[in-house]
């Protein structure tokens, strides 16, 4: 279960995978649509009061192909048996955690408590305590959320390009600063 | 019957053993020397099985990795490894 969760590339590729992948990409769109969240940026994800139908599919068709062109040009140069389809596949799949981390804004509640933190402005102590204790235990579920969007990434990586040593595997965590860039460029020229 | 696993390793060292006695089993007629292990039987038992099944499945790595329930990648991924492997246990011509 662990393996399938972490690792579903060792046993699965190709078509079942990219098929998987369209499947969270379309669900984690409309997740964002219904929880207003916009996708701007390979690893980042920020509430807005509102956001337009298309805005969060736009914004996920952007970062898979900056993260796919980018991950399958150094697949590529770490071993030319690497293929596209895999690449793709692990790059979509891969963003689902991702995409549960919108449910954390039911109701523009995350919005909503981000809000009222900046219009605190010196006086920080004017914030019941209680207040912030649910959003902070909503912000935690965002740690591991990622870590799992991380960890699916490289497994399907390694699985895809027989990563191995040490120097490869900079080239991955390089890789995502890359991307993470490009896209960041992307969307303050878009938007 | 249990088939006795051929060593290719020294226990004491971990060098790689040799065949020094051959014997016929139908007259008893044993050959003595120094004849090193072909290449092939320098690796484990499973990896012997891998390569056997390989070859019966026709070569086919899709064909392969559907047999034995992992994806193509990490089936390409353990032919290499193999492969690289063998390179490393050849002699240099």
């Amino acid at each position: 279960m662990k393996k399938l969760l972490f690792n579903p590339f060792e046993k699965y590729d190709g078509r079942p995978i990219l098929a998987l992948g369209l499947v969270a990409t379309l669900i984690g769109s409309f997740l964002g649509l219904t929880f207003n969240a916009r996708f701007d940026g390979v690893i980042d994800m920020h509430f807005a009061p509102k956001v337009a139908f298309a805005e969060p599919f736009t914004d996920n068709v952007f970062n898979i192909a900056i993260l796919f062109f980018v991950l399958y040009a150094i697949g590529r140069s770490i071993n030319n048996k690497t293929r596209p389809i895999d690449i793709l596949g692990i790059v979509m799949l891969a963003r689902l955690p991702f995409y549960l981390d919108t449910l954390t804004n039911i109701n523009g509640y995350m919005y909503k408590f981000g809000e009222k933190v900046m219009k605190m402005g010196d006086n920080p102590m004017s914030i019941d305590p209680t207040e912030i204790l649910i959003p902070a235990s909503l912000a935690l579920i965002t740690l591991p959320l990622l870590v799992w969007y991380i960890a699916l990434l490289y497994n399907g990586f390694k699985t895809a390009t027989n990563l191995k040593t040490s120097q490869h595997k900079a080239w991955f965590a390089i890789a995502i600063v890359i991307a993470e860039i490009l896209s960041k460029i992307l969307f303050f020229i878009l938007y | 019957m249990h088939t006795p696993k051929l060593p290719v390793n020294c226990p004491s060292c971990s060098g790689s053993l040799h065949v020094s006695q051959l014997s016929c089993p139908a007259c008893s007629t044993q050959v003595s020397g120094n004849y090193p292990l072909p290449v092939l039987l320098q690796l484990p038992a499973d990896e012997q099985t891998f390569i056997l099944q390989f070859f019966l499945s026709g070569g086919s790595l899709k064909e392969m990795a559907s047999q034995t329930g992992v994806s193509y990648p990490t089936m390409r991924n353990r032919v290499d490894d193999l492969i690289e492997k063998i390179k490393q246990l050849s002699p240099e011509e």
